[in-house]
């Protein structure tokens, strides 16, 4: 089996992974890490994608396209994680739980 | 089969894609966030390995840096943050239940 | 005594309140197997490739000012796209600013040990070099912008940590440097609009110049926005 081909389905099984824990469980957190997992095995994909493009070099568009997925999932992470923050400090002068649903 | 030019790069590129899965696996399924924030910052070095691996070196410097250190450095913080912000806000008896769970997780 | 002791239980995974849906977990978990199929079998069927992209790349590489094929793809064939990732970027930290605007709180002042901080004195410098050498042979080489940028930024939360300096909230420095990247990408945007009918087409003799100035300003804009996001994040 070709690299490309592994690595492919690594990718696609990472995705479904993290589209299962963005759905099926319950904290905001856990469900943001599952969706960086789900978008590491997106790149993973397009990376094996332009692996098996049968040039010597593989194919650099697919690779700007990572780099630049890489920068915005930080920042939609970083994002998501403040409004996380925030929602937290607005809402958790009643709740008496730890393991709500936050 | 040892002998065969392609047999140790395949086994490298099997045995790393098992363990990522593995890790993936982890991440999504372990209980305790911190763990799970440690576990994704493991994750995404060895997913910098991968992409060495697949020829995007320039990827793999960008994700061990920025997918790997600093995803996984916001979310030790964040996670901190809402630990700092339970115990404020909900007294000392949250405070006392975090530190029993805590003590509970350890293996 | 014996009878006290409770039996470890981890606790289990919360759930999504599941109101009228009570089999969210089971059906979760039939999708994502069966998305998994549908891409597997997609994968598998994709016929093999007829390189045509990969053949212009590398054909008009010289005329792109760099030697890198996918430095000349990010800041010269794509940039559009990396002058709305920056812009991105920019954005993220102006929503996490208006996010926490009325929160209030101070960083906490870590206090550093003199181990940490001497052990920073030695590294910091090193960690700059090397990002300036990434930045400068991101033409060549793997490197570029990103890698620089993301070099900075993890050594001003070093920094941060290990000698217990803490950034003021906002000032005028942090906004010019914040938006550097943003600005000098638009600047050359305009001016070859000027110079020439199209927006961002460097023209050929000054491409790799044009190509240097715009990474370096991303490099400083990036390092900033990290260190911002990162510090935002983990205010009390």
């Amino acid at each position: 089996m070709e690299p490309s081909d592994l690595y492919g389905s690594v990718g696609i099984a990472l995705f479904a992974l993290g589209i299962y824990g963005a759905t099926a469980l319950g904290q905001f957190m856990r469900q943001v890490l599952a969706l960086n997992v789900a978008g590491t095995g997106v790149f993973m994909f397009l990376i094996a994608i332009a692996h098996r493009a049968g040039t010597p070099v593989p194919d650099p568009v697919p690779h700007a396209m990572v780099l630049t997925g890489i920068v915005v999932a930080v920042s939609a992470t970083a994002f998501i994680l403040v409004l996380i923050g925030r929602l937290r400090d607005l809402s958790d002068s009643s709740s008496a739980q730890d393991d709500r649903d936050d | 089969m040892v002998d065969s030019p392609s047999f140790w790069p395949t086994a490298f590129d099997g045995l790393l894609c098992l363990m990522i899965l593995l890790l993936g696996w982890r991440v999504v399924f372990t209980t305790d966030l911190f763990r799970a924030a440690l576990t994704f910052f493991v994750f995404g070095l060895l997913v910098s390995l991968a992409w060495v691996r697949l020829q995007a070196v320039d990827l793999a410097l960008a994700e061990a840096a920025i997918g790997a250190g600093l995803t996984g450095a916001l979310f030790l913080a964040a996670l901190s943050r809402l630990r700092r912000s339970s115990m404020r806000g909900n007294g000392r008896a949250s405070a006392e239940r975090d530190s029993a769970e805590g003590e509970s997780e350890k293996c | 005594m014996l009878t006290e002791i409770k039996p470890k239980r981890a606790p289990s995974l919360p759930e999504i309140p599941a109101a009228g849906f009570p089999f969210l977990r089971p059906a979760a978990a039939v999708s994502a197997l069966l998305l998994f199929g549908v891409l597997w079998e997609a994968f598998r069927g994709l016929p093999t490739p007829r390189a045509s992209l990969p053949n212009l790349v590398r054909e008009t590489l010289p005329l792109s000012g760099v030697a890198n094929p996918v430095t000349a793809v990010i800041l010269n064939f794509r940039s559009y796209d990396t002058l709305i990732e920056i812009a991105v970027l920019l954005l993220t930290v102006i929503g996490a600013r208006a996010a926490t605007a009325s929160a209030g709180a101070r960083l906490s002042r870590s206090v550093p040990e003199p181990l940490l901080a001497a052990f920073f004195r030695l590294l910091g410098p090193l960690i700059i070099v090397i990002a300036g050498y990434l930045l400068w042979i991101g033409k060549h080489a793997p490197g570029g912008a990103f890698q620089a940028g993301s070099l900075l930024g993890s050594a001003a939360i070093l920094g941060m940590f290990c000698t217990g300096w803490a950034p003021p909230a906002e000032s005028g420095c942090q906004a010019a440097v914040l938006s550097l990247g943003t600005i000098l990408f638009c600047a050359v945007g305009m001016g070859t609009y000027l110079a020439e009918p199209n927006f961002l087409h460097y023209p050929i003799p000054w491409a790799g110049t044009l190509i240097l100035v715009i990474e370096t300003g991303c490099t400083l804009s990036i390092a900033a926005a990290l260190f911002v996001l990162f510090t935002i994040c983990r205010r009390t």
